[in-house]
């Protein structure tokens, strides 16, 4: 049986039985690898993905879940009719410009939670909120605290406004 | 400016100019190296050495991924050795391309295609040119790594019609087929024969699994087949499991366990003198247990042997540290020359060490032998990465040193003003103190397993096999090699003797290899402790302490820079005010010869240690692509802090079991401390480089590990001799 989703935008069909999780079916069905292989287990972020925007892991998530459903994954940047796309441009541009990063490895995952969270904003956010959206996330790098910086910088750039208080709201 | 330099060693082993640059008929050129991309951006910071040598945009430099076929060989890529390795062959070869350049005239480089012979010896006497303009350029890699791209080996040929895989220079669209290892349940498992032919039995025919001794692999056509069949085998078959000695905190046990100890004087100068009756003494033991690197990627590799024939070419694609020393061990392990392999180099996941890129290209190269003429992909599982590649072995410091009060002190009293007196009274009460006698004991585990080494092969896996390869003991690389265990074991501070111990222990089941910083880690920990502990019980502020113990000028610059940078006296003081904070600080000098590096921490201690503010002064040389420098240290401070207070690797009577990310908990986003970074300048006001280039990566490992202790023992006066500082560990010690 073939169930219908949304990947980035456009409808698609996928094989319900065919026993993959959503990381695989992006993967190596879709080619869409942006989305990383970490630990399998939901317990580092580098796999995650919005699902009807919000940041969600995929390591462990049955691909038959999905029907109906919109998956955004970073290639999704390419579609700007996508509401998530202007969040996750600014991200994009701002990781850049702190240059927040070393290995990569899981950036995709770091952005897709900060595009949760800039898109389902509204006002301010604080550091706090920055932090609690982004702790699902493992760097092993040590590239926090640029990550942090980015963030705020694409906040801005959104039109949001940033507290740096570390108080939770 | 002038050599300051001598050859790089990579220079020495690859003399030819065509071994590094390729100029293009389009005007480009192309550089080439033996050092990989690990995360570090070195592949930028060396095309940013070739285009300033050049005088050419950045944009214009291509650079090669390492390749047995075309690259220089330049061993691994560790040690913080980089730039001074590949970087300065690299710009000694621009510097002698520019100048055939400027004496035929040439307009562009392309020209210079038919003016450079491929046997000419890069001149090593061209002088190079000074980088005092700054080379500040981000790293043109990251666009690609956020916008989600394949770059990762990960990526590689998973969807083919996507990313075709590239060999020999040519594009071939070659389906990958997945491979898994099937293991038994213990870290050193004996297949039982008889399961195996039952399990042959009761697969289905045609089913792709392969057998070598007690090691077993399957191949199927997708990852998710794959990994159905391995999961059917393992349930299939029977193995006996050594056993592991029992693990009590992280390893502290080990030391009692260790069948024998390969003991040696590592490093003795200076005359014991008489000890007089009001010198003191001081002793105490510091315990780092075992660490995992924890790459957020597991190990990956693809690997395609031609045909069945016995001269069949193999290819591998892997994310190594050393293409050429795993080309040396793939052929000893297949028993082939190592001239029909050829291993190509791709990005994997940050890479820290010795983790489980070699081995996992053991495995698919072994698994494609089964099936040549297919290109079979392994993509470790989270647990196989925690289990099967090598560990950062338990260390164990103990450190004695005789301290004589002498009367006179060597400063001269200057009396300036009131504010300086402090300070000042610091310095002459610190001067009074003197070493007499220092003394460093070690005991680890070797801390390399390396491949290309030794005459029989060092993947785990390969021992496996019938061959009956033996198993490598772990080894300590020389002292002029960094040494392994040993790294900074000798004290910075001067004392009138000095000795070092170094106790390698032998037979333990743990494969131990190397992870950023090697032994320094612990030893800086200890030493840097030590040196608090001592100050705190002569009433000496453990800055000033420091520094009336330290001769280098640029060291005690970096610890005097730090002080002010951190406004030291007035910020510790104020924080004795504040209930659980505290300051403290640490310094060394990695491997003794390479960065300097000092760092303060601010902690609040409540039940749990949380680490606020770092501060880290850093004297690297030279500085080649400073944000790049600035990246690598605050990166290595936030790993250190997060193996000072959270890591350890643990074991049951079978298996290591910290073998996922709640079993082996690293530092998250709210633990995170706030970092900043100061590089003291490398070239001086008129331009003038003053030192040659260091290696930043590896530099604040152990510095920033002792001062989160000194800082904690300021904060609530708890010595924290074991790490992780966990809060069972923090209650235990202030119960100590």
């Amino acid at each position: 049986m073939q169930i219908e989703t949304q990947v980035n935008g456009q409808s698609v069909l996928w094989d319900s039985d065919s026993g993959l999780n959503v990381l695989q079916t992006l993967r190596n069905q879709m080619g869409l690898t942006a989305s990383r292989y970490g630990c399998g287990q939901e317990q580092c972020g580098a796999c995650h993905v919005l699902i009807d925007g919000q940041s969600k892991p995929t390591c462990q998530l049955p691909s038959d879940a999905m029907v109906g459903r919109s998956v955004v994954t970073l290639e999704s940047a390419q579609n700007p009719e996508l509401p998530s796309s202007p969040y996750l441009s600014a991200l994009e541009s701002a990781f850049i410009a702190e240059q927040a990063a070393q290995c990569g490895y899981c950036t995709s995952g770091l952005l897709i939670s900060a595009t949760a969270l800039l898109m389902n904003a509204s006002g301010t956010i604080s550091d706090f909120q920055i932090r609690e959206a982004l702790e699902p996330h493992l760097c092993r790098c040590g590239s926090h605290n640029r990550v942090m910086k980015a963030v705020r910088k694409a906040a801005l750039q959104c039109g949001l406004e940033v507290s740096n208080s570390e108080e939770s709201a | 400016m002038n050599q300051l330099l001598t050859p790089s060693e990579s220079l020495k082993s690859n003399p030819l100019l065509a071994q590094w640059l390729r100029f293009e008929a389009n005007g480009t050129v192309t550089v080439f190296t033996g050092k990989a991309e690990l995360g570090q951006g070195i592949m930028h910071a060396l095309k940013l050495m070739a285009a300033h040598e050049l005088d050419v945009p950045v944009a214009s430099v291509q650079i090669e991924a390492a390749h047995t076929k075309y690259s220089p060989n330049e061993g691994m890529t560790s040690g913080s050795l980089s730039v001074q390795d590949s970087g300065l062959a690299i710009r000694q070869a621009c510097a002698h391309a520019a100048k055939i350049f400027k004496a035929h005239g040439c307009l562009t480089y392309a020209e210079l295609y038919t003016h450079i012979d491929t046997l000419l010896h890069v001149d090593v006497n061209v002088p190079t040119k000074s980088t005092a303009m700054n080379l500040t350029a981000g790293r043109d890699d990251l666009e690609g790594l956020v916008r989600g791209e394949p770059l990762f080996l990960h990526d590689l040929g998973i969807n083919s019609a996507l990313t075709p895989i590239v060999s020999n220079g040519g594009q071939i669209n070659i389906n990958l087929v997945h491979g898994r290892m099937v293991r038994g349940p213990g870290l050193w498992c004996t297949l039982k024969a008889e399961s195996w032919q039952q399990a042959m039995a009761a697969l289905p025919e045609g089913v792709n699994a392969f057998r070598d001794g007690s090691l077993v692999g399957v191949v199927a056509a997708t990852e998710e087949l794959v990994e159905k069949l391995a999961v059917k085998l393992e349930r299939l078959l029977r193995w006996d499991v050594k056993g592991l000695p029992a693990c009590r905190e992280g390893g502290v046990d080990l030391f009692e366990v260790a069948i024998a100890t390969d003991s040696h004087i590592f490093h003795e100068a200076g005359q014991i003198s008489a000890v007089s009756k009001d010198a003191k003494v001081y002793e105490a033991e510091y315990f780092r247990p075992a660490l995992h690197h924890g790459s957020m990627g597991p190990s990956v590799a693809v690997a395609m042997w031609e045909s069945a024939a016995a001269n069949s070419s193999l290819k591998v694609w892997s994310h190594t540290q050393g293409i050429f020393p795993l080309r040396k061990d793939l052929a000893l392990a297949f028993g082939v020359d190592a001239q029909q392999i050829e291993v190509q180099h791709m990005r994997g996941a940050g890479c820290y060490g010795h983790n489980g890129a070699d081995d996992v290209a053991y495995d698919a190269a072994w698994l494609a032998k089964h099936v040549p003429g297919q290109c079979v992909r392994v993509q470790w599982t989270r647990e196989e990465e925690m289990q099967q590649s090598p560990l950062s072995p338990a260390m164990r410091v103990k450190l004695q040193a005789t301290v004589q009060v002498t009367a006179s002190s060597s400063v001269p009293p200057t009396f300036s003003n009131q504010e300086n007196n402090l300070a000042q009274e610091n310095e002459i009460a610190s001067s009074r103190i003197v070493f007499t006698t220092w003394q460093h004991d070690v005991w680890s585990q070797g801390h390399s397993s390396r491949p290309g080494r030794a005459a029989t092969p060092a993947f785990k896996d390969s021992w496996q096999t019938d061959k009956n390869f033996p198993v490598l003991e772990p080894i300590n690389v020389a002292a002029a090699a960094g040494a392994g265990a040993e790294r900074n074991a000798v004290p910075p501070y001067i004392s009138t003797h000095v000795k070092v111990n170094a106790h390698r222990l032998l037979g333990l089941p743990f494969r131990t290899s190397a992870m950023r910083g090697l032994g320094a880690h612990a030893n800086v920990f200890a030493c840097e402790s030590f040196m608090d502990e001592i100050a705190h019980d002569q009433g000496l502020d453990p800055v000033a302490f420091r520094l009336s113990k330290l001769e280098d000028p640029r060291a005690i610059a970096v610890i005097k820079t730090l002080q002010d940078q951190v406004n030291w006296l007035e910020r510790r003081q104020s924080l004795s005010q504040k209930e659980g904070w505290g300051l403290g600080i640490a310094y060394a000098r990695y491997k003794s010869k390479g960065a300097y590096c000092a760092v303060v921490a601010e902690v609040e201690v409540t039940h749990q240690v949380s680490v606020r503010n770092l501060w880290v002064v850093a004297d690297i040389g030279e500085i080649i692509h400073a944000d790049g420098a600035v990246s690598q240290l605050e990166g290595g401070a936030i790993q250190s802090t997060s193996w000072a207070l959270k890591e350890q690797a643990h074991w049951d009577s079978k298996n290591i079991t910290s073998t996922h990310w709640e079993a082996y908990p690293i530092l998250r986003f709210s633990e995170v401390p706030e970092v900043q970074v100061h590089l003291m300048p490398g070239n001086s006001e008129n331009g003038e480089t003053l030192n040659p280039p260091l290696g930043a990566g590896e530099a604040t490992q152990g510095p920033t590990t002792a001062a989160v202790a000194n800082a904690v023992f300021h904060a609530v006066g708890v010595r924290m001799r074991q790490l992780p500082m966990t809060p069972d560990n923090l209650a235990k010690a202030a119960l100590a």
